[in-house]
């Protein structure tokens, strides 16, 4: 089977630009969560979001700024022949935000696709672009999409590109369904309260390898499920993401006890980190070390695979797994899984974790020099 | 290979009254045995797919044999467009204080698709994909194809919503193409 090597890796964060900048804040538990100064919050449950530092009322929208910073830190330089996915839940949301509150449009280039085409286009990649959506596992489905695409031979470079921001249409929909915390999110926390908004964007470009090479990044196994339970919370006993769980180390050719940690979903909601504890518990016979970023840089939508996976690419790298942000008193459920501080792990199988809106769950297994 | 074992094409140009009113009759006929929560909530194309799916599901004469590993698969080139402009404009409308939690949950493209899975209990992956390419149902279908040649999919319930047209293929490992209309 063709390995899918992980060939460039970049993401903007509210924590500052780049993976090894942000593993480092990561690691010393910065939080970026603050007051939301981006539209008025007075009417809603919390008024904190964590925003990527830069992002101005330009004319252009925040997801575009944030490709932008991307595209200039890569130099705009992709294979011609690669093709792109872009990952999101709702994009570019800013333009129908703007239309219906200006001149009652629908949103002329509020769409995924039309996000994609203008990407792909500034950046010069000859294929026409796909869209892949999976609520808050957007990205993860993406690189899942990139692999299989790889692996079968259609594809030979593929760049998973995704991003989503802090806007008022989600930040009022969460709000409505009280799903935020009037503080910063605290995963895995026993007083934890609910998610807090955030945005980011990222790069990764997954590659057809000849060889597998020892200190290169590899996806090495992927899975997927859903609850069929519910359109808003996930289900209670943790099943649905066990089994994607399950699936993923499976199709790497893994036991459970060979992941050296996991990079969790963790939003700090307390039905969605009850849910994902009990399906660690289901897969692993042992405790294995596991971390949130959503205490730290909030919640990024479909963005928040591609900045666990950035994460953990650096915790391997640095054989060190970073601290989960927010924690003040952790979760008897949780204790000895999450990270209170950072744990030296000389890594080389990682797990990637996501579950979001209507019952969605994914995981990934990134591989440090090894494939199946 | 991987040749949709069935495939079924649905006009949707019907406004969402007229979709209400083919649910209402598939409700009387029987072909629909259990009622869609929340089906007037669905924008039309929403409406359709759900449609689509008891057609297709009729015409194959069963549902997919193993649920846990039937996933499904939305394609069409505006996503929620059409949900998301009436959530927001609901939002605009009752003084930017409020949204409506029951139309913010159908805001992301995979909403429907959800509910599919809660309504039939499939539990396979759910995913919505776009593409700019000129053929949007070979785009689905190629897709579909390589999410069955992995092993924990033994099926795909494709639908494909372009040019006020929706497509329903039921697509799996097994060779051949029957069934279709």
């Amino acid at each position: 089977m063709v390995p899918v090597k992980i060939s460039y890796i970049d993401v903007v964060t509210p924590l500052g630009e780049g993976t090894e900048t942000f593993y480092r804040e990561v690691a010393r538990k910065e939080i970026a969560i603050s007051k939301n100064t981006r539209f008025d919050c007075s009417a809603f449950r919390s008024d904190r979001a964590a925003l990527v530092p830069g992002i101005s009322k330009n004319g252009k929208t925040c997801v575009a700024q944030m490709f932008d910073m991307l595209a200039e830190r890569r130099g705009r330089t992709f294979p011609g022949d690669t093709r792109l996915i872009f990952a999101a839940t709702v994009g570019e949301i800013e333009n129908l935000e703007n239309a219906v509150l200006n001149d009652g449009s629908k949103g002329p280039g509020s769409t995924l696709l039309s996000t994609a085409s203008r990407l792909a286009e500034s950046l010069e990649l000859e294929k026409p672009p796909y869209v892949v959506s999976a609520a808050c596992a957007s990205a993860a489905a993406a690189v899942d999409r990139a692999k299989s695409l790889i692996r079968c031979g259609e594809e030979r470079s593929v760049l998973v590109a995704s991003a989503d921001c802090v806007s008022e249409f989600v930040f009022s929909g969460f709000s409505a369904l009280m799903a935020l915390d009037r503080e910063a999110a605290r995963p895995f926390d026993e007083n934890r309260d609910g998610l807090t908004a955030g945005e980011a964007a990222g790069f990764v470009l997954l590659e057809a390898a000849t060889d597998v090479q020892k200190d290169g990044f590899y996806i090495t196994g992927s899975g997927f499920s859903s609850d069929a339970n519910h359109m808003t919370g996930p289900s209670r006993d943790g099943s649905g993401l066990a089994k994607a769980v399950a699936s993923a180390v499976e199709s790497a050719g893994l036991k459970p006890g060979s992941v050296d940690f996991i990079a969790a979903h963790g939003t700090g909601t307390r039905y969605n980190d009850a849910m994902e504890i009990k399906a660690y518990k289901t897969v692993f016979d042992t405790p294995c070390p596991m971390f949130s970023l959503k205490g730290a840089v909030g919640h990024t939508m479909g963005n928040a695979g591609l900045l666990q996976l950035a994460v953990a690419v650096e915790s391997m790298k640095n054989r060190t797994v970073p601290p989960s942000t927010g924690l003040s008193c952790v979760d008897e459920e949780s204790a000895g899984w999450v990270t209170e501080r950072s744990v030296a792990v000389d890594s080389n199988h990682a797990l990637i974790v996501n579950a979001g809106f209507g019952g969605i769950n994914s995981a990934l297994v990134l591989s440090r020099g090894i494939c199946e | 290979m991987n040749n949709p074992v069935a495939c079924i094409t649905l006009d949707v140009q019907s406004d969402a009254e007229s979709l209400i009113r083919r649910y209402r009759s598939l409700r009387d006929d029987g072909t629909i045995r259990r009622p869609v929560k929340n089906f007037t909530r669905f924008d039309d194309t929403g409406k359709a797919i759900f449609l689509a799916a008891f057609e297709l599901f009729n015409h194959t004469g069963s549902l997919p044999r193993d649920p846990s590993a039937t996933a499904i698969l939305a394609v069409d080139r505006d996503g929620a467009l059409m949900n998301n402009t009436a959530y927001f404009e609901n939002y605009v409308q009752n003084g930017r204080t409020m949204g409506s939690p029951n139309d913010f949950i159908y805001t992301l493209p995979t909403s429907v698709c959800a509910e599919l899975g809660i309504y039939y209990g499939l539990r396979g992956q759910l995913l919505y994909m776009s593409s700019a390419e000129d053929d949007l149902y070979g785009f689905g279908v190629g897709q579909a194809r390589t999410l069955v040649s992995e092993p924990h999919h033994r099926a795909v319930l494709l639908f494909v919503n372009d040019s006020d047209t929706i497509q329903a293929a039921f697509i799996t490992p097994q060779f051949g193409a029957k069934h279709e209309s």
